[in-house]
């Protein structure tokens, strides 16, 4: 049962990341627009759930800090506190740290490490900074309109910065197994009990004395930053038959006055306890007792009782009800949604491309038998079971968007300080990629915009010069196009600088001397291992790892990248992604003795190879496709099949990022559906395979990693 | 019975074992009313108390205030447990001596 | 020391779900499915806080109440009655019945564990 607590906080940690997210969001969208109420509530929402949650599961540094963040919040929607650049910097500094919290927490949960200094050090820092927002609100409670002159003469303040608790308990409380010891007690884990006087006076004669019963008082100057609801429900189970009063911090004369009024005891003795537990100075306390003696008091109505005591608020009243409100609106989305754990979606589309496969075996079975009957159920299983297949990888499909809009605070963050002025402008956001694959182009993505504002994004003085606008703008962009998804990162800075590239990659040995290279050749020089163009090595990209690295990341996503630059306009990335990791409508073909399925999505077209051709492709590595030179990789070459050549051979010609390559191979099979398998560690690295697929009679394929060898066509073709 | 009650010459050392509560309030009471009508001197011996609530405090409170109206001499021993409950609600007899607020 | 709670429930992961709770605040278990088979596991033995659902099969919550303040061993001991919405009326009895706190159904093992602390010392 262990496991159900770590479970919820799990579910915890990802909600939490998810709401921090939205917190950010509308932290920058608020930027723009401090007025926008429902992007206010939505950040106040956020803090206001994870507080809510992390109590519940345990992490409660996180509840605690979100507290005071979630208060603050509260003000700054109810318009009591200005909503400025100042506080959104604090607000988001706070949510880096609950941020923080929550990767040590989930590090924690793990390795059980408490949190670090460091950690500690902002925390202090940040709650200084809150309170400091925070305090002010108490010295000046809304001056409502209602309150008269007269009143508003006595109703000053009075100068303790802490709670009074006023307790007399029922005389039945230690027989209902209620022990006001415990109850005081559990006061020191919310704040601190700076003095408290027990109060004897109900206590009769030793002989009268009942010693089941509760005779004791207790006159309590607390200091604590909880709210009084909090402080309230110590004493709920107490509540009954009892006389508890509690005054928050900076309560009015008047409310001391009814405390006085309406305890058994003296008032000038309480009075005096009063003073010397630090809720009212010796001048507060002469004015009350004069005030109390004249009979001026006025006989408050309970609604200015209430706002006197510094605790409701018209306003405040009617965020309570929003709030409610608000509450049900989550609930009824939340129902709409369900959370289910990646590997769970992950085996059922293992089991589906199983499926796939036994349906393709029965299928293969009713043709043999040749009965029309077993046929049609067989397609019609087919069928179906591709649908399935298709509402499975949608499961998983999740927009980039999300992933895209995590960086307007990178750009704006890294911007600033590279005293750059960056847009990030936003486009195809509704473009699904599998999930899977949205987590792990985080990376690539990062440092792709990282260098963009780096190298690409000029200082807005020298875009001036150039007679751009200051603000520079960084744009990302997804679409589908060809069975891939296109991630763009572009910028409209300088653009790359080919004779300097040129110049480095001499420099680092990576070409030789005088070797003519196209554009793209030389922007894919980039890509290699230790190449860095950056003239001094500056804190956002030149860390040692560079575009070798984001090369790395997206080829092992069965990806490509590319990029395309103009001087003094800009540079684009280009990152090509397949639009599923787990199955493929498949091309098969045989080399050899052995089954090879290519990717549909990329094939083009099957041509017959012609004598003519083959005569010619001795000499050159490419055939001429009606008047379009076509460069091809002989398969049976690169896999080194054997078997004898048959009397024809067939082109197979694919596309990948706009360029065409066509494959020799020597019979053609027709579709298929194909489960991905990834091959062992071993075969991993095999060129021109990625992944395997077993075949409805239990063979198995191999997948043609299409990219790759679309790129070493290429080079063939240019070696040549 | 977890109370025990020496008498010699006067003086009555009474001591308390294991949980001071409303269990037994009734019983402790006795005896401390008793050893404080008997003997001019009392010896209250808190030392092995592992549990006091707020009954428990109220016959300390009830017998630190007994002592002082018949005039007698209060003594009281205590250990950390009961020693932290009177700091936490402020009350000081016995060690301290000093009676409490009225 | 670590101190004993009892938890009256005939639902199985409601007893789950606060024997682990208090299990991890240092806090020992005793569960019983209902009020008779409470009352067989008092046994003399020291018991600190009592939490008790209302409805019950064989022994409800309200009548165990009753009886636990015949006891003279346990008529002291705090109970915490589980109790929803729905049950004013039986709220009622067992008020006047000496139960004066009340937890509500559903509730989060976080209130549970307030609740308990506000009543017993750690």
């Amino acid at each position: 049962m262990q496991i159900d607590l770590d479970a919820a906080k799990q579910t915890f940690i990802i909600e939490a990341s998810e709401l921090l997210q939205d917190m950010e969001q509308a932290l920058l969208a608020i930027e723009e627009s401090p007025d926008d109420e429902d992007t206010i509530n939505a950040i106040f929402r956020a803090a206001h759930t994870i507080k809510g949650s992390a109590g519940i599961v345990g992490f409660e540094n996180i509840e605690q800090f979100t507290h005071k963040v979630e208060n603050l919040l509260e003000k700054a929607r109810l318009g009591e506190i200005p909503i400025n650049s100042e506080l959104i910097e604090l607000l988001l500094k706070c949510r880096d740290h609950i941020a923080g919290l929550l990767q040590s927490a989930s590090e924690g949960q793990k390795t059980g490490i408490t949190p670090e200094q460091d950690a500690l050090d902002t925390e202090k820092s940040l709650t200084n900074k809150l309170n400091a927002y925070l305090k002010p609100a108490w010295l000046k409670p809304e001056g409502d309109a209602e309150k008269t002159d007269t009143h508003e003469k006595s109703c000053s303040a009075v100068k303790s910065d802490n709670y009074h608790i006023s307790l007399r308990l029922a005389p039945n409380v230690l027989r209902d197994g209620m022990d006001p010891i415990s109850f005081i007690n559990y006061l020191t884990r919310l704040g601190e009990i700076v003095s408290i006087t027990t109060i004897t006076d109900a206590m009769p004669p030793a002989s009268e004395m009942n010693p089941e019963e509760c005779y004791l008082g207790f006159e309590i100057n607390f200091k604590s930053d909880f709210d009084k609801k909090t402080i309230e429900d110590v004493f709920e189970f107490v509540r009954e038959d009892a006389q508890i009063h509690i005054l928050p911090p900076k309560s009015s004369i008047e409310s001391f006055i009814k405390l006085l009024n309406n305890l058994p005891e003296e008032p000038a003795r309480i009075g005096e306890l009063l003073v010397k537990g630090g809720a009212l100075t010796e001048t507060e306390l002469e004015d009350a007792l004069r005030l109390q003696s004249a009979g001026t008091e006025p006989q408050p109505r309970i609604g200015d009782i209430l706002v006197n005591e510094g605790m409701v608020h018209k306003k405040v009243v009617d965020a309570a009800i929003e709030k409610q409100k608000s509450a049900k609106d989550t609930k009824a989305k939340e129902a709409k949604t369900i959370r289910v754990d990646a590997e769970k979606l992950d085996y059922l589309i293992t089991m589906v491309g199983e499926l796939v496969i036994s349906g393709a075996t029965l299928e293969q079975h009713a043709r043999r038998v040749n009965d029309s009957g077993l046929q049609e159920s067989a397609s019609q299983m087919s069928r179906l079971v591709e649908d399935i297949r298709g509402v499975a990888m949608k499961v998983r499909m999740v927009p980039v968007g999300e992933t895209f809009s995590r960086f307007n605070r990178l750009v704006r963050d890294l911007g600033r300080e590279a005293g750059k002025e960056i847009d990030l402008i936003i486009s195809g956001a509704e473009t699904e990629l599998d999930k899977a694959v949205t987590e792990k182009i985080n990376d690539p993505l990062m440092h792709l915009i990282r260098n963009a504002i780096d190298h690409g994004i000029e200082l807005p003085d020298e875009r001036l010069l150039s007679k751009k606008p200051a603000k520079g703008a960084i744009t990302l962009n997804a679409y589908q196009d060809a069975g891939s998804i296109v991630i763009e990162v572009s910028d409209n800075g300088k653009g790359i600088n080919s004779e300097k590239v040129l110049k480095k990659a001499v420099e680092r040995g990576l070409i030789g001397h005088g070797q003519n290279l196209s554009d793209r050749e030389i922007y894919n020089l980039i890509f290699e291992p230790g190449f860095s163009t950056a003239e001094q090595v500056t804190k956002l990209s030149g860390r040692g790892v560079g575009m070798d690295v984001v090369k790395r990341n997206v080829e092992a996503l069965r990806g490509m990248v590319e990029i395309e630059s103009s001087e003094g306009i800009g540079a684009t990335v280009r990152i090509r992604l397949p639009l599923t990791l787990a199955i493929i409508d498949g091309f098969m073909v045989k080399v050899g003795k052995h089954f090879y399925v290519i990717p549909l999505d990329m094939v083009v077209e099957c041509v017959e190879l012609t004598e003519t051709d083959r005569v010619e492709a001795k000499r050159r590595h490419y055939i001429n496709l009606r008047g379009e030179v076509l460069p091809y990789v002989r398969l049976k070459e690169l896999f080194d099949e054997n078997g004898v050549r048959p009397p024809y051979e067939n082109i197979v010609v694919v596309r990948y990022a706009g360029r065409k390559t066509g494959l020799v191979v020597d019979e053609l099979h027709g579709e298929v559906q194909a489960v991905i398998k990834s091959l062992g560690r071993m075969y991993r690295n095999v060129e021109g395979i990625s992944g395997a697929t077993i075949l409805g009679d239990g063979t198995v394929a191999l997948i043609i990693d299409v990219p790759h060898l679309v790129q070493s066509a290429e080079g063939i073709r240019q070696t040549s | 019975m977890p109370v025990s009650v020496a008498m010699t010459n006067g003086v009555c050392r009474v001591m308390i074992e294991g949980e001071m509560n409303i269990y037994n309030a009734s019983a402790i009471k006795d005896h401390l009313l008793n050893a404080i009508s008997e003997c001019p001197r009392i010896e209250l011996d808190l030392f092995n108390v592992n549990e006091i609530d707020t009954s428990g405090i109220q016959l300390l409170i009830m017998l630190n205030n007994e002592a002082q109206r018949r005039h007698r001499e209060l003594n009281i021993t205590m250990n950390n447990a009961v020693r932290n409950v009177m700091k936490l609600l402020n009350i000081e007899i016995g060690e301290m001596a000093q009676g409490l607020c009225r | 020391m670590a101190k004993t709670i009892m938890i009256i429930d005939d639902s199985a992961s409601i007893r789950q779900v606060v024997n682990i709770t208090l299990g991890k605040s240092g806090y020992v278990v005793i569960e019983a499915v209902d009020g008779k088979d409470a009352i067989n596991k008092l046994n003399g033995q020291k018991i600190h806080l009592i939490i008790c659902d209302v409805n019950m099969p064989n022994m409800d919550g309200i009548t165990f109440l009753k009886e636990l303040k015949q006891n003279a061993g346990y008529k002291f001991t705090p109970v915490i009655m589980l109790t929803t919405e729905s049950q004013e009326a039986k709220m009622q009895e067992g008020k006047a019945a000496g139960a004066k706190a009340w937890v509500v159904k559903p509730f989060k093992p976080e209130t549970m564990l307030t609740a308990i602390e506000k009543l017993i010392l750690p």
